[in-house]
């Protein structure tokens, strides 16, 4: 699997979801890198320069847009594909998301593990 | 104005006694005063004595009980006017008899003597203002000179020679001309009486108008103002004064816009002038200053004030809308509170519900475990899945109640948006071995919707339609186009709806009675989303049916913007 290896990182501060993220990336091969917090996040993205990474919004200490905001602005880590995880469907999060160039957008509660694993490998793909 | 009638009859003759009383009162003691003049500047008293003290007397009698008369008259008339009309004319013939019997004595007595001819004088002077004073009935006024004259006459042409003819001729000539003078002063009374009770009538009418619109403008709850053309305050009411604190002497006679302006006052009066010269009224939401610098929200009536085809000014209404205001604005943060409460507590419940949802789904993947666990965990992901749609279904609700969300409508073709709907819930017609068909809409055109909303109505209306009809029945898509209208419906063999829950069908939280014996999990929220997005996108959604039989539920939305 051309996958497998790759690093996730999973940036997501309710450890429950940070635990089923972890198993089922880990199950389909992934090297999954966690992080609690908003600036645990970033750091983790300029040293470590995961291949993906799943940002939740609503974190401690860095909200998941601010983190966003700057890893798109710096150039070593613009081309890290994004995928947003959150549980607000405010229609101005969701703008600014777009905005900000994240690669995809889901609702946890309306997503399957099964699901996200297919949209993973589809975004390493590209 | 109305055209007053002319006053009635009656009302003139209840006038015309009350007048005749009246006049008759000062009359009525004079006959007493004349004869003590008699009595003093003649020998009358020491040569006839007996005579004068009779008539002295009868006169004092006479004269006091028609002053009484007179006097209680206008009082007591009304109570019995024939009674009252009785007595005072006995009273007046009393009185004519009385004096008109002293008279033709005096004559017999004295001959020709100056006695006789100055007791005549003041006679006739009693006769000329009785002719007068009883103007208002000539016919009474006639008897009377008859009674008062006539035994004189009667008596100086019985007597005849130089000592009686002379006397009946000048007292008979007299008689005659009181006679028709007196028809003439009646004939003028009557005419200057009908004037006068016309007018009077007039002027009670006007002032009982202006006693009204007084009460009408002083009682209004509105506060009240009436300006000329130059906006100068003409009058006031108490309301008026009340709102802006003004006494009504502080205002009259003052611009108005001036009083009670606010910052934007100018534009808003040039508008409201030019509406009023073309005589139309203004109404408006606005906000006014009191006395003391502080603003009060209000509705302004003005109404232009156009009296015979002249602009004269104009009338202007304000009512204090600070409470509605205020109301109001607890009302949109009620709301606002309410909405943002359920979309924070639908954010917050999802968290955990993801982490149910996720953990079950890695549970479900262990191959370990039992298959009695194996299930008990399908069981969980099945029910975490349900509570995850409700929370889901509660958000779009509160969007949709809200008027936060903005639809993002784009032409989409109904007809695929119904087939991938149908695609979704595909393995429960199967399981259920339902029949389904679809009529219409090949060549209907895309319509402008919010596709993501309405897959949510086909689906509600769709999933309904397979949950509440007994396996193996009849499931029907009908789509078609009438003029700029999308008709789409869907018809059922199911179980039906109760006719008294019909009306509360697309109501929150509804359930009629008979869905609880097929399944008791629904929310009572997806028709009444429907109805919201129906709403929200200027459609209109209806249900038909009969218990045991089935239901038809058709919306309709405008193609327009259809491409």
């Amino acid at each position: 699997m051309e996958t497998a290896g790759k690093r996730v990182l999973v940036a997501e501060d309710d450890r429950f979801l940070r635990r089923a993220c972890e198993m089922s990336l880990r199950h389909l091969g992934f090297t999954v890198l966690l992080a609690k917090d908003g600036e645990e996040a970033l750091t983790m993205i300029q040293d470590q320069r995961p291949d993906l990474v799943l940002l939740d919004l609503l974190m401690p200490k860095l909200t998941g847009l601010e983190v966003l905001r700057t890893m798109k602005s710096a150039e070593a880590t613009r081309s890290i594909p994004v995928l947003i995880l959150t549980n607000s469907s405010r229609a101005q999060d969701i703008e600014e998301i777009r905005e900000l160039g994240a690669d995809g957008y889901q609702i946890k509660a309306n997503l399957s593990l099964e699901a996200l694993g297919t949209q993973i490998k589809k975004l390493l793909k590209d | 104005m109305q055209q007053l009638d002319a006053p009635s009859q009656r009302e003139l003759t209840v006038q015309a006694d009350l007048d005749i009383a009246q006049w008759s009162r000062v009359g009525s003691l004079m006959h007493f005063i004349l004869l003590l003049v008699v009595a003093v500047a003649s020998p009358y008293f020491h040569e006839h004595s007996r005579v004068m003290v009779a008539a002295a007397a009868a006169v004092f009698v006479v004269g006091v009980a028609r002053f009484v008369v007179a006097s209680v008259f206008a009082a007591r008339y009304r109570k019995n006017p024939a009674l009252w009309r009785f007595l005072f004319k006995a009273g007046t013939y009393a009185a004519a008899a009385v004096w008109g019997a002293f008279c033709c004595l005096t004559v017999a007595f004295y001959g020709d003597q100056w006695v006789s001819w100055f007791v005549l004088l003041i006679t006739t002077g009693i006769a000329a203002g009785a002719s007068n004073s009883l103007s208002p009935d000539n016919a009474l006024a006639r008897r009377y000179t008859v009674i008062l004259l006539g035994p004189t006459v009667l008596y100086g042409s019985i007597r005849g020679g130089f000592g009686g003819y002379p006397i009946a001729l000048v007292v008979g000539l007299y008689a005659g001309f009181l006679w028709i003078q007196g028809r003439r002063e009646s004939e003028f009374y009557w005419q200057a009486l009908n004037q006068r009770v016309l007018l009077g009538n007039k002027a009670a009418e006007v002032e009982e108008r202006n006693a009204y619109l007084k009460a009408l403008i002083e009682g209004s709850p509105l506060a009240f103002v009436m300006v000329d053309t130059e906006h100068r305050v003409q009058m006031c009411n108490v309301a008026f004064e009340r709102l802006f604190q003004y006494q009504a002497n502080e205002v009259i006679g003052s611009n108005i816009n001036e009083l009670i302006k606010v910052e934007d006052i100018a534009s808003e009066i040039i508008g409201f002038q030019r509406f009023a010269e073309m005589g139309n009224a203004v109404h408006a939401t606005t906000r006014r200053r009191r006395k003391d610098g502080t603003q009060v929200p209000v509705e302004i009536h003005v109404v232009p004030l156009v009296v015979e085809d002249k602009f004269i000014g104009l009338c202007a209404l304000y009512q204090d809308v600070t409470e509605r205001k205020r109301v109001e604005e607890q009302l949109q943060s009620a709301l606002q509170m309410k909405s943002d409460f359920i979309s924070f507590a639908t954010h917050q419940l999802r968290t955990p519900l993801a982490g149910i949802k996720w953990l079950l789904e890695l549970a479900a993947q262990d191959k370990k475990t039992s298959e009695e666990t194996g299930s008990l965990v399908q069981d969980a992901r099945e029910s975490a899945e349900r509570l995850i749609r409700m929370v889901n279904d509660l958000l779009d609700v509160s969007k949709l109640e809200s008027g936060k969300l903005t639809l993002s409508p784009a032409s989409t073709n109904l007809r695929e948006l119904t087939q991938t709907v149908l695609k979704d819930v595909h393995s429960q017609l199967v399981a259920q071995k339902h029949d389904l068909s679809v009529c219409g809409g090949e060549d209907m055109p895309s319509v402008w919707i919010d596709a993501q909303w309405f897959r949510q109505v086909i689906l509600n209306l769709v999933s309904n339609a397979v949950k509440y009809t007994p396996p193996g029945g009849k499931i029907r898509v009908d789509m078609s186009q009438r003029n700029s209208l999308i008709r789409w419906s869907i018809r059922d063999s199911g179980i039906g709806i109760p006719k008294r829950a019909q009306s509360q069908l697309f109501e929150k939280f509804f359930r009629a009675d008979n869905v609880y014996a097929i399944e008791t999990e629904g929310t009572g929220l997806g028709l009444y989303m429907v109805r919201l997005i129906m709403k929200n996108s200027g459609g209109r959604i209806w249900c038909e049916s009969e218990e045991g039989k089935g239901s038809t539920f058709t919306f309709e939305i405008p193609s327009r913007g259809s491409c």
